[in-house]
């Protein structure tokens, strides 16, 4: 061995024993310790706004690891709500939170926060401060969802509604938002990160999910003994979604008004659409959209600019109130044209709201010109508000059905 | 052309399978009866019809050891026109993976997994399928002598343990009245399934032992004639007047069977007779598809267009068999047109070849 | 790569697809498992109201004691059509809904009333329902009532709904089991209507008598006025027993379901119901009967109660058309025995025997006779199926009758012969 190679290892032995050193000071966490019982997880934010006071009030549900391990499916019945709610109010939404810590025992970590609820009277006000503090805060992730509770209840009352299958508010108003987004298409899901790329962008103006708080009310049956704690008070119902303009809510759209929007951005997973019985009057058939897409095409010629939306969709025959049998080609095809009717109805109904009542291009027509089109969106671009109410809009649909699911024909009942 | 070689026993479970295959997934025979119990004459007219379409094809592709069907086409009916006609019989071969490709993929979304796409399934068996077809009739062969068994006995499992949900009553009335105008649809249906078996064509030259084929090939009709049979009945008793409107024969049947009030999964079973039973059956036919092109152009070699044509044919099982009434329309009319009139080709070149034959054996030289 | 490898590979690849599941991808977490579903009318005209219990992964998984939590979650929705109820509950749910363990049905008199097609029609087309769920009619109520409903001895409502469906189908048997492939199989046939189990939710009270010293027994309310008195023929059959919850932890129950007759339907409407005997008389016309309790007088002695135990009940029913209208003649064929009786009948009184006999024979003509009066004559539903026996004995007959069929059923003239055999007396020794 020779004396160079030597010295080298004996070089490098040094640099291990350093890097030792310093991978140890680092990964033991000896600065900055933080131990998993001092701090409290924040599993959600709610943002109102005290017309009293002018100031911004702010609620964080706090995550109890201990409650939470014990309510975990097959631990038995949950004994204790796996989560503190407390509140602070301040100038800005930065200030109420750092009100927070006087308050709580543990530090909030926002690495886990998923969601940030606001209220109606604060998203009116613009929420404009509080995603400024999200996307400034070293843990808070862009990935945080977005929502909107619809009425004159705080914001902060989502986290005391319940439900039986999911212990943690939050994490329950959540996956209820997906499957209503998903399986319906009746609700928007969208996180910071789009919200703040849409609020940089031209032409297009933002659409969060509505929810309103029901009471559970006690005519719907008395479930007496549905929970130890306490019968459940209130409960979480998606009801469309909220319309901005800027970073101000302007209104709301229901949820038939919801769906027109997704159709037309192309964004609408499956949807159950109930049309009328070909046959038989007064009664109903629903129709499970499965798949659809759509295709937006510019003309500007003659009457002025216009837009043309077509949207293909395919689906499947869900359920019928009396006797339908799809094989029988006149009914299949009035199904179809049925289902292009209601769709292409939704999509007028959206549109109409967007452009007279709100003025608000939840659908992204202007984005779709500076794109497609600068030279057009130069000259249109400037006054786009304006020129959005008034642009004609056309929308065609073309349904298919696919699949009558288990059965052609239902059974044929006299009556 | 290579010598390839699979047993009496490879080819009758080959076939059984194949058979079998369409009849555990949309079994259409079912949809177009306006009372059920036609759908069981159907079947038994059917099968009695498909008799000497086997027989002659078996005859005429089994004679002459080491020359197949196809040779003897051209041989007989000269070179352009029997190039026609084995074009013809290859775009009928290709329909075959075709329709059960698609018949698969939607079956499997319409009552299984409703959220993957039909592209999935389609995708996977067809490569599966080629991927046999390229390896060659042997492993195919051996495939199915795995699988076949498997798959009968399922199905009769299936049949067996809805037994307790059974009335037998419904198997009549047999006619309405006038109604036997009503059973030309239906034979027609369960005869243009049966039309598959012209693939023995393909089949017999490889047999170890030729001369067999023709017993063998009855043998495997008989097989496939009692069990559609049986299962129609388990059927019909089981769903009664609903029968026409089920969607997924078999797979509703496996529904409602249980062994006892423990185990009553029994569309578990459906699940793997449909994927293996639809791998092999497309396996089957892109092989024989190979195999008649490589003839009918004179190619070296015919295994390597087997990816080629799994592909083509995923294809057009995704464009034009993607949905359910897609499926239905197609299976109803033009495939059932499409193979009676393969049936009359095959039929009467079998007989021509079969008096060809008969002609040089009277008069040698 | 040998062969044999090779078709392992091949089929393992094939069934890859399938047990991955990347696409399609369902958590067990992700699920809510309706385990009941219950349809009734909606508030507004032309809407219906989907009630489900979905199982509570945490209350149903620590089953060693009983849990103080309702085991089953009650979630609601209201809709067009039951499919359009059905995706709804996906607004208010955190998990996706899915049919497959969902073994009852429950259906609101109400909602039966208006036509069950609907129902009928989401249940045999959606992918995970299963045909083989039990159908069950609220009586007086709406399937809500049963559905809140708790039973003493069965956490899990649809277990104990199922039971006593089966305890009394196979037992009384006052009842049917109809599922979904049965019903839809009766709208499809000829000549035959639906009939569905019926059952009852009663609000119980508590026992105000001091002297009884058990706390917390309670009572049955007394009948109410519009039930029908239970027939001489069987007396005391029916009565129930006091009952006492005492096991649930939380609460008393505030309510009592029990069976209450069959259900019979006109087409997909509901239009009456059979009360016990009428009940029984039917599953003797059906002949299958394979145990029941038919509660005689002594024929001999007016104060002495017999029970006999049928033991199994064989029928043959033939129908024809004469002078225009069906003629039903039926033939039963019970074998029974004696299962207990206040004294003990005299061992040497083969006349004693024979007026048993006879009087078992009365109780179950009466029973059937009182069955046919009930459906086709005050009903005019043929729900024994005598039209499906003329459809498939002769289709053309029944092409040219069917019109008309309501019309006959009310003249139907039926003649029934009971034949009872008594070849045992249980295990005590008695001959005959």
């Amino acid at each position: 061995m020779s004396e160079a190679f030597r010295m080298h290892t004996t070089a490098r032995k040094a640099l291990l024993v350093a890097l030792f050193v310093f991978m140890a000071a680092c990964l033991s966490g000896c600065w900055d310790r933080r131990e998993i019982e001092e701090i409290g997880f924040v599993a959600g934010l709610a943002i109102d706004f005290d017309s009293e006071t002018d100031d911004i009030m702010v609620t964080v549900q706090i995550a109890k690891p201990f409650a939470i391990g014990r309510g975990a499916p097959g631990g038995g019945s949950v004994g204790e709500r796996p989560f503190w709610t407390v509140q602070a109010q301040g100038k800005t939404v930065l200030d109420a939170v750092a009100q927070l810590t006087q308050k709580s025992p543990r530090p909030a970590v926002w690495a886990h926060n998923e969601m940030v609820v606001f209220g109606e009277a604060f998203a009116r006000h613009g929420i404009g401060d509080a995603l400024d503090f999200l996307t400034r805060h070293r843990e808070s992730r862009l990935r945080v969802q977005p929502l909107v509770v619809r009425g004159f209840t705080a914001a902060y009352a989502a986290f005391t509604t319940e439900s039986e299958l999911n212990p943690i508010p939050s994490d329950a108003l959540q996956n209820t938002a997906r499957a209503a987004f998903s399986r319906l298409s009746i609700t928007t899901m969208t996180n910071i990160n789009e919200v703040l790329q849409i609020l940089q962008t031209d032409g297009v103006e933002m659409l969060l999910p509505a929810f309103t708080l029901e009471p559970v009310s006690p005519e719907a049956g008395t479930f007496e003994g549905e929970l130890k704690r306490e019968s459940i008070a209130y409960t979480a119902r998606f009801v469309g979604s909220a319309v901005f303009r800027q970073d101000k809510l302007v209104g709301f759209f229901d949820l038939q008004e919801t769906r027109g929007r997704q159709w037309i951005v192309g964004s609408a997973g499956r949807a159950v659409v109930v049309v009328p019985h070909p046959q038989a009057p007064g009664q109903e058939v629903s129709l499970q959209v499965t798949t659809s897409s759509r295709k937006i095409t510019f003309h500007d010629e003659g009457a002025g600019p216009s837009f043309r939306v077509a949207v293909d969709a395919a689906a499947n025959l869900g359920d019928s109130d009396s006797h339908i049998d799809p094989l029988d080609p006149e009914i299949w095809t009035r199904l179809e044209h049925q289902l292009e009717a209601a769709i292409e109805s939704e999509m007028q109904s959206a549109l109409r709201k967007a452009q007279l009542e709100y003025s608000s291009d939840v659908f992204g027509f202007g984005e779709y010109l500076y794109r497609r089109h600068p030279e057009v969106w130069a000259r249109l671009g400037p006054n786009w508000d304006q020129v959005f109410s008034t642009v004609a809009v056309e929308t065609s649909v073309n349904a298919e059905l696919a699949g009558p699911g288990l059965v052609f024909r239902g059974a044929r009942v006299e009556r | 052309m290579n010598h390839v070689r699979i047993t009496q026993r490879q080819l009758i479970s080959l076939l059984v399978l194949v058979r079998m295959t369409p009849q555990t997934l949309n079994c259409t025979t079912l949809n177009i009866v306006r009372i059920p119990t036609i759908g069981l004459i159907a079947d038994l007219i059917g099968t009695a019809l498909a008799v000497p379409l086997v027989y002659l094809v078996a005859k005429a592709s089994a004679g002459r050891p080491g020359e197949t069907f196809f040779a003897r086409t051209r041989r007989v009916l000269g070179k352009p026109v029997g190039t026609i006609v084995c074009v013809w019989i290859t775009i009928f071969f290709l329909l075959i993976p075709l329709m059960v490709l698609g018949s698969v993929g939607n079956s499997f979304s319409t009552a299984i997994m409703p959220d993957t796409p039909m592209l999935v399934f389609v995708v996977v068996l067809a490569f599966l399928a080629a991927n046999a077809a390229r390896r060659g009739l042997e492993v195919v062969g051996r495939l199915s002598e795995v699988l076949a068994p498997a798959v009968v006995t399922a199905l009769l499992s299936i049949a067996v343990f809805s037994v307790n949900r059974m009335d037998f009553g419904y198997l009549r009335p047999i006619f309405l009245p006038g109604g036997y105008g009503d059973l030309v649809a239906p034979v027609s249906s369960v005869f243009s399934y049966f039309t598959m078996f012209t693939v023995i064509a393909m089949l017999l030259p490889h047999l170890d032992s030729p001369r067999s084929g023709i017993a063998n090939s009855l043998a495997a009709l008989l097989i496939c004639g009692a069990l559609i049979v049986i299962m129609c009945i388990a059927m019909i008793s089981t769903f009664g007047p609903t029968t026409n409107a089920i969607v997924l024969h078999a797979f509703a049947l496996a529904r409602t069977a249980s062994i006892g009030t423990f185990f009553e999964r029994f569309e578990v079973l459906m699940m793997v007779v449909w994927t293996t039973g639809a791998a092999t059956t497309a396996a089957v036919f892109i092989w024989a598809a190979a195999e008649a092109i490589g003839e009918a152009f004179s190619l070296r070699t015919s295994a390597a267009i087997a990816y080629p044509l799994g592909w083509i044919v995923s294809l057009f099982s995704l464009t034009s068999l993607n949905t359910t009434f897609r499926f239905f329309d197609f299976s109803t009319g033009p495939w059932v047109i499409f193979s009676a009139a393969t049936a009359v080709l095959v039929t009467g070149l079998s007989l021509f070849i079969a008096i060809a034959d008969r002609r040089k054996e009277t008069n040698p030289g | 790569m040998t062969r044999m490898q090779w078709l392992a590979a091949f089929i393992a690849l094939a069934l890859l697809p399938l047990v991955s599941g990347c696409w399609g991808r369902q958590e067990i977490e992700d699920f809510a498992f309706v385990t009941m579903a219950g349809v009734d009318l909606g508030q507004n005209p032309g809407e219906v109201m989907l009630t489900v219990h979905i199982a509570k992964p945490s209350a149903v998984a620590g089953s060693g004691v009983m849990a103080e939590e309702r085991r089953v979650s009650i979630v609601s929705a209201t809709g067009p059509t039951v499919g359009a109820a059905s995706e709804s509950l996906a607004e208010m749910l955190p998990r996706r809904i899915t049919w497959a363990h969902s073994t009852i049905i429950a259906i609101g008199e109400e909602y039966a009333r208006a036509g069950i097609a609907g129902l009928i029609d989401f249940l045999a087309r959606a992918e995970s329902t299963r045909e083989t769920a039990v159908l069950v009619v609220v009586k007086d109520g709406t399937a809500l009532d049963l559905m809140s409903a708790e039973h003493g001895l069965d956490e899990i409502p649809s277990t104990a709904v199922l039971g006593m469906i089966r305890n009394a189908a196979y037992i009384t048997p006052t009842s049917v089991i109809s599922t979904v492939n049965d019903v839809l199989k009766l709208l499809e046939t000829p000549g035959v209507d639906v009939t569905i189990a019926g059952m009852q939710v009663r609000p119980l009270q508590a026992v105000t008598d001091p002297s009884t010293d058990t706390p917390g027994m309670l009572e049955r309310s007394a009948r109410s006025p519009g039930e029908p008195e239970e027939s001489a023929g069987s007396p005391g059959m029916f009565e129930h027993a006091m009952f006492s919850p005492g096991v649930l932890k939380r609460a008393s129950l505030s309510s009592i379901v029990e069976m209450s007759g069959v259900a019979v339907f006109r087409g997909d409407r509901l239009v009456g119901w059979l009360n016990q005997e009428q009940s029984r008389g039917f599953r003797w016309l059906r002949g299958d009967v394979v145990s029941s309790v038919v509660v005689l007088t002594d024929p001999t002695d007016s104060l002495t109660t017999v029970s006999m135990r049928a033991m199994s009940a064989r029928t043959h029913v033939n129908t024809a058309i004469a002078g225009g209208r069906p003629v039903v003649t039926v033939q039963a064929e019970i074998r029974a025995n004696i299962g207990d009786s206040d004294v003990p009948p005299d061992s040497d009184a083969p006349e004693s025997s024979r007026s048993l006999k006879t009087a078992l024979e009365s109780v179950i003509q009466a029973e059937v006779a009182a069955m046919i009066d009930q459906t086709a004559r005050e009903l005019q539903s043929d729900i024994f199926g005598f039209g499906t026996a003329v459809y498939r004995a002769s289709p053309r007959e029944w092409q040219q009758l069917e019109g008309q069929w309501s019309d006959l059923l009310r003249q139907i003239e039926v003649d029934i012969d009971v034949h009872a055999k008594l070849p045992q007396t249980g295990l005590s020794v008695w001959g005959h």
